[in-house]
């Protein structure tokens, strides 16, 4: 302590640090919302996209898919949401818009189908994220997605289980703020690798070349 | 000279202290470290050895039994485990429709102890002579290696914090290698002609010495618009 009453430089960063170390931890239900402006492409040209009406049946659940977290380490916070919902439907109409030459929202009411319809279903297998400590320690994000191809009359085309990748070296926590970029940009890249290999996939598979089902 | 004689004394004494907290570094380094595993390449999984191919069809089964393979490509030698895990390779060459390789339905064909077919006889795929171990592709289920390490950590004093750097990364790497197992498990997908799919089925056998008796493997594939179901035999022999 010095004269003016305030406690010394030390004393004072050391607090103010504690204070920050405080709130970093002290929330206990904390919500992330993952970003949509990942890139997927490249776009095929009009005339090398797949020549069918790709109807986009997202599910309910697919559509507001949350992964909850309940994490109880002392530098992290507990029963987190990690709210994909908005970033996977917009990756799959991306992705779908990419090479189908045309995408419609898949509406099961529907009785107007054409042979030129099909129905393509993604449906989540998993998505999770885990951490090493250590040397050479990272973090790692994955996305596991089913996508199904089935003609309007309910024929399987075409199904492929695909992963998406992401891992980040090194994985350091740091504060809160500074961990829940980290994590929020590390599950948005798995998505986008998800969704990069999706379009790959489902496009040099050739499943539609030879249109069987009609 | 109790002055030199301390000094000489003391010199033991902190070059111990300072060999000792060295070794303890290096120790904790070398326990932190985290096990290493090797991807599958495409080129590798599509050069397996023992081969199938009919209907246009080309099923080709590595076998992964060697020591020194499974810890590079595993982080541990999974058949001490009794798991045995079959590199499959499996391309549309020129079938006309699309193809779903049945994994979950693939049997390993033993030779039977009882049987006569230990000296060469040539019909040793005939079903009579051999004993068809059940599908027992574990799929999902290799995930016991996440177990506790059997380490307790003890406090956080240095000799504590070691002990719980050597739980905490034995725990990890336990975690690493289940993740590693499930990561290269094939996965489904519609083949079609000209495209193929690789990845690792694993088959939960009795005991590491029954992999001695492996004559072939059976797998099933689903042609995605008649429904037909085509079988192929994988001889597991170098011959």
């Amino acid at each position: 302590m010095k004269g003016n009453g305030l406690p010394s430089f030390p004393v004072r960063a050391f607090l103010v640090l504690g204070m920050l170390f405080l709130i970093s931890c002290a929330s206990a239900h904390k919500s992330i919302v993952i970003p949509q402006d990942f890139e997927i492409g490249p776009e095929k040209e009009m005339q090398d996209k797949i020549p069918l009406r790709a109807l986009l049946n997202l599910s309910s659940e697919f559509k507001r898919f949350i992964l909850s977290t309940n994490l109880s380490t002392p530098a992290q916070t507990k029963n987190e949401k990690f709210i994909f919902g908005d970033a996977l439907s917009a990756g799959s109409r991306k992705m779908t818009a990419n090479i189908f030459r045309e995408v419609a929202p898949f509406e099961s009411g529907e009785d107007t189908f054409t042979e030129d319809d099909v129905i393509v279903t993604p449906e989540i297998v998993k998505i999770e994220h885990w951490r090493t400590t250590g040397p050479g320690g990272y973090c790692a994000f994955q996305t596991v997605i089913k996508w199904s191809i089935t003609s309007a009359d309910g024929k399987d085309i075409f199904s492929e289980t695909i992963r998406g990748d992401e891992i980040r070296f090194p994985c350091v926590i740091g504060l809160a703020f500074t961990y829940d970029k980290k994590r929020k940009e590390g599950f948005a890249l798995s998505l986008q690798d998800h969704f990069q290999k999706a379009q790959e996939s489902i496009y040099s598979s050739g499943w539609w070349k030879k249109q069987w089902w009609k | 000279m109790e002055g030199e004689k301390q000094g000489k004394y003391m010199f033991p004494g902190r070059f111990s202290l300072i060999t000792s907290i060295l070794s303890m570094i290096f120790l904790a380094l070398a326990a932190c470290a985290h096990v290493e595993m090797d991807k599958v390449s495409a080129e590798v999984a599509s050069s397996v050895r023992f081969k199938s191919q009919a209907n246009g069809l080309l099923i080709s089964i590595d076998p992964y039994m060697e020591e020194e393979r499974l810890v590079r490509f595993f982080g541990v030698d999974l058949l001490s485990r009794g798991v045995l895990p079959l590199l499959i390779y499996f391309k549309n060459v020129d079938a006309e429709d699309g193809y779903v390789l049945l994994h979950e339905k693939s049997t390993l064909l033993m030779r039977s102890s009882d049987s006569e077919i230990a000296e060469g006889n040539e019909n040793r795929t005939d079903d009579q002579n051999l004993k068809t171990q059940e599908s027992q592709e574990k799929g999902n289920s290799v995930t016991g290696f996440a177990a506790a390490s059997g380490i307790a950590a003890v406090g956080l004093t240095p000799p504590g914090m070691l002990m719980f750097a050597f739980s905490q990364t034995a725990h990890e790497n336990e975690e690493l290698i289940s993740r590693n197992i499930e990561d290269k498990k094939i996965m489904e997908k519609t083949v079609y002609p000209g495209d193929s799919q690789s990845g690792f089925i694993y088959i939960q056998l009795e005991k590491r010495e029954a992999v001695e008796d492996l004559v072939a493997v059976h797998l099933e594939v689903r042609n995605i618009r008649t429904g037909e179901i085509i079988s192929f035999l994988v001889e597991i022999s170098e011959h």
